[in-house]
């Protein structure tokens, strides 16, 4: 039972962030979308711990960004993969 | 072992501002219909949507603190506020239109992993 959380806001937006992090359990996965590939920017421990951290590469090169090794790339399809592979997907923006 | 989704709805942003918080009371009220089981969570700006004394009458909108005191009519009672957001923010539980369960982050988690569903407005 592990939930695959989504991100779409810059970091600068820090209540989104703020709840976001709060909510995630070990065993989830963060993936930044859209605006929010710009927290793939943060320091490595910026992170929980026991969590994938992800971000979208579309968006990330989209952004000129090119993500530490803190922070997996992954492409849309991989997206789709990590979407099934949890039994929910919640949405932060 | 009920074959029922059970559902948590948060709400994190502010009445009025936008069409969120409606649509998530839209969604709570047809939830609702069809008794599926129900959890609203209030959490960041979300908290102030259930302040008491909203006058929107002074910008030419209906009241929604109204429109939620009929969620305990639709067997929605399952109401819970996020405590940091509540001290954060300088509201107490009786300065609130429903009666609510004050909850932290841990609580938090733990409502997420137990719904089969989790929607966020």
């Amino acid at each position: 039972m592990t939930t695959l959380h989504t991100i779409n806001c810059t970091p600068s937006n820090r209540d989104c962030w703020q709840d976001c992090l709060n909510a995630i359990s070990d065993g989830d996965t963060l993936l930044m979308i859209e605006n929010g590939v710009y927290g793939a920017m943060s320091k490595a421990d910026f992170w929980p711990d026991n969590v994938q951290i992800a971000a979208l590469e579309g968006d990330l090169k989209a952004r000129g960004l090119s993500a530490p090794a803190s922070v997996e790339t992954i492409s849309m399809q991989a997206f789709v993969e990590l979407s099934v592979q949890h039994s929910k997907v919640v949405s932060w923006f | 072992m009920s074959t029922e989704k059970s559902c948590l709805i948060i709400n994190r942003t502010a009445p009025y501002g936008s069409s969120h918080a409606r649509d998530a009371l839209d969604v709570a009220l047809t939830s609702g219909v069809f008794e599926m089981p129900l959890t609203l969570l209030f959490s960041g700006d979300g908290v102030w949507q259930l302040r008491k004394e909203q006058q929107p009458d002074t910008i030419e909108q209906k009241s929604f603190a109204a429109n939620l005191c009929v969620l305990p009519m639709y067997d929605i009672d399952r109401i819970l506020v996020c405590s940091d957001a509540m001290a954060q923010r300088g509201l107490s539980l009786d300065e609130l239109v429903l009666p609510a369960e004050s909850v932290d982050a841990e609580r938090i988690r733990t409502e997420i992993q137990q719904h089969d569903l989790v929607l966020t407005f």
